[in-house]
Formats: structure tokens, sequence, C-alpha cells
């Protein structure tokens, strides 16, 4: 073998052992919390739990437990969250587009979004309490709309280019009405920026804590809420599990997302010769 | 990601048990302590690994948007040093681009609570901590402080956001109308 070959071989194992780190970087916190989440008994000073069981993740859908309600509850909310904000930050973020002071509003839209949602529900609290929605699911889901939606208006900010006008103004040449042009042109269009954004509000409402803890007042038990309830009580493999099957959901997503949303996306931008 | 770092960096965690067992430490209280320490070495370690893939992915979309491979030949033509094309000409203009994204990013760990709540120290608290505490406290005294505190917070975040995103931030609709 040349020693140019054994260089180049030298650098692909390099660049192979790199990935590898890299990799296992990435995945050591999931693996960790799966490891805990089938452990019992782990005194110090020992590197591994003493004892193995399926009991742990047997006891998701027990009534003890309770994490299958809150699992359910927690995706039931943060999909109802990321859809209704989705579709409202999508025609309030074309209204502001098209407004004089749009960037005012674009500045006012940030200011949510970048306090602590845990002080922003600090100052709302005692409206949520006078209006009866403290410690009920509707009224976390209005309290998360305060951030999601925000955040939804910032992300379509770029959407509504001047190609969407002239496609908007080509609609009304042609006759078109405006329920038209967004059923037929509009939302077909921005499928894929519809679909990003959706997945990214369910995140933000699926990891959702300090606002949920203050308006729902630990009354509403989200999976985030048990995670920090098992923490507190010292159950550290329940919190582990807890803490895996928060974050299945995002996983899943994400693959949803890679899979059918970005390589669509990279297809159609691809050049082809 | 805080509990990971709190099972990981506590004293009782896998990386006291690892130190054990390699006979760096003889007992669990020789291990410093990075989680509710007064220095907050756990915050930072998981706001930093949270950030780090956030950050990778933003800059590496930045350096190939605005071109920086060209830029970069370009001044190593002009006969620069590969340090000085990196941090004199790559470094500043990826900086400006991501300015927005950075002091929003820096409001969004100030404003943090969930890992101050697990990793930080009791006695000195971040300020989302802080004001929680103080609300839920049963001393009606306390509660009035709880919202200066959050007024004050969310003042000095106006502040912030106007004064400096003002004159950074792009209008996204300048060619729309």
């Amino acid at each position: 073998m040349s020693i140019r070959a054994f260089v180049y071989r030298l650098c692909r194992k390099r660049v192979c052992l790199a990935r590898l780190l890299v990799a296992a970087f990435i995945l050591f916190p999931f693996s960790f919390l799966l490891v805990l989440s089938f452990g019992r008994r782990w005194a110090y000073p020992a590197l591994l739990p003493g004892e193995w069981t399926l009991s742990n993740w047997l006891s998701v859908w027990g009534a003890q437990a309770g994490l299958g309600e809150s699992l359910a509850l927690s995706l039931a909310l943060s999909t109802g969250i990321a859809a209704v904000s989705t579709a409202a930050s999508f025609w309030v973020s074309r209204q502001v587009a098209g407004h004089r002071y749009r960037r005012h509003w674009l500045l006012l839209a940030y200011l949510p979004y970048v306090f602590a949602p845990v002080v922003l529900a600090a100052c709302l609290q005692y409206f949520f309490i006078r209006a009866g929605l403290s410690g009920k699911v509707w009224g976390i889901a209005l309290a998360q709309l305060f951030i999601t939606f925000p955040y939804g208006v910032i992300f379509f900010a770029s959407f509504w280019t001047e190609r969407m006008l002239a496609l908007e103004q080509l609609i009304a040449t042609l006759g078109g009405s405006t329920w038209q042009a967004y059923a037929r042109v509009l939302l077909p269009v921005a499928k894929d920026t519809l679909m990003t954004c959706f997945f990214q509000l369910f995140l933000i409402s699926w990891f959702e804590y300090g606002l949920t803890t203050l308006i729902g007042v630990g009354k509403v038990q989200t999976l985030t809420l048990k995670v920090f309830q098992y923490v507190n009580e010292a159950n550290i493999f329940f919190a582990a599990l807890a803490s895996c099957l928060l974050v299945l959901p995002p996983v899943a997503l994400l693959w949803l997302n890679k899979r059918y949303v970005f390589s669509r996306y990279f297809a159609t931008k691809t050049p082809r010769h | 990601m805080a509990f990971f770092i709190f099972q990981l960096m506590s004293k009782g965690g896998a990386l006291s048990r690892l130190a054990f067992q390699l006979g760096l430490i003889e007992g669990l209280q020789q291990f410093p302590d990075w989680v509710n320490g007064q220095y907050g070495i756990g915050i930072i370690a998981a706001h930093f690994l949270m950030a780090l893939p956030f950050f990778i992915i933003l800059y590496t979309h930045i350096y190939q948007s605005e071109g920086m491979p060209a830029l970069a030949q370009q001044a190593l033509s002009l006969g620069a040093s590969r340090r000085q094309a990196a941090w004199r000409v790559a470094a500043p203009a990826l900086f400006r681009r991501s300015f927005a994204t950075v002091v929003l990013y820096f409001l969004f760990v100030m404003g943090s609570y969930e890992i101050p709540l697990l990793l930080g120290s009791q006695s000195r608290q971040m300020v989302s901590v802080l004001a929680i505490r103080k609300l839920q406290r049963f001393n009606l005294g306390d509660i009035p402080q709880a919202y200066a505190i959050s007024v004050l917070y969310s003042m000095m975040v106006i502040v912030l956001v106007v004064g400096l995103l003002r004159s950074k931030m792009q209008d996204p609709w300048k060619e729309y109308q």
C-alpha cells in the first residue's frame, strides 16, 4: 500500500471516528435516560442500577402513575394549540404584512416571545384567576397561545414575499375571490411552511413548564409537570421514564419533518440538468 | 436536559460515580458542587448543550447563504492567513448576520425557568425563579415583590429588545408593498 493510500484511509477512518463521536455525544443523553428508565435500586457508587425491570414502562398505562393520562393530555393540548396557533398566525401575518406599520407589529410580536413565559404567566395570573380559567385545561391552552401565536407570526414573516403578493394579484386579476386565493393557491404553496410551523409550535407547547405550572396551579398534570413531580419525589427512575416519554413525540415529529417536509423541499430546490 | 445534567453532574450523579470508580475521589462529598452550586455550572452546561446544535445549524446555514467560502478564498488570495480569514472576514460577517438571534437567545436564557429551578443555587436565584418563588409564598408581603420583579424584568427586556434590535432587525416585508 502506498503512503498516499494509507494516509487517505487513515483520514477516512478519522472522519468515521469523528462522526461516531458526534453521534455518541448526541445520543448519550437519550440512552442515559433510557437506561435509567429500566433501572431500580441505584446505590452509590455503582455505575449502573442494581436491578433491571420492565415494570416502570408497564406502569405507564397504570392508574397509579398516571403517566398515560398525562401523555394523552399533553398530546391533545400541544396538538390543539399548535393547530390553532398555526392557522391564526398564518392569517394574521398576512394582514400584518400588508399593514403600513408592519415593522412595529413585528416588534410587538417579539415581546411575548422574548419575555420569560413564566414571568408573562405571573403578570397574567390575576386575570386568569378572575376569569375562572386558573387550574383549567382551557386556561392553559389560552395562556400558551400568548407565546405560540406571536412565534407563528414571526415565523410566517419570511413567507409573505413579493412573489406571494404577485400570486395574490394574479388570482384577483383572473377573477378569483380571497377564499379561492387561500384555498386553491396560498395554502397549497404554504403547505410545507405550515407543517414546519406546526411542528415548532407543538414543541414549544410540549416542553412548556413554568407557564403551565402557574396557570394550571398543578391541577393540570402535563408530562413536563410529571417529570418535575418525580424529581421532587426523588423517584429518578420514573422521572427518567417520563423524560423518555417526553422525548419520543418530538423525535417522531423530527423524523416525519425530515422524511416528508425537508426531503420534498430539497427535492424541489435541487436543480435538474 | 435539566434532569439529564442533574443525574450526570450532581454529587450522586454518573460523573461522581465514575470519579469514585477511577479513584479520583473517596466519597461523594469530595465531588465539586456543579449542580445547585453558587457558580451555576450545571445551568451553564445545560444551556450550552441545548444551544450548541442550534447555533451549529444556524452558523452553517449563514456560512453557506452568505457565500463565506468564496469570501474566505478571496481573503486568502489577497494575502491573508487562514487565521485572519477566519477572524477578520468570516467571524464579523457571521456575527452581524446572527446578532438578532444571539440577542433573542440571550433573553431566552436570562428568562429561563426550568433549568435554574432544577440546577440552580437556593441562595442566588435567577430572576424568573426568584419571582415565582416569591409569588408562591404564603407571606402576602412577598407577592407584590414578585410582581415588582416581573415588571422590572419586563421593562429591562423591552428596553433591550427595542434598543438592540430596532436598528439591526431586518424588515422581512420591505419589498412587499
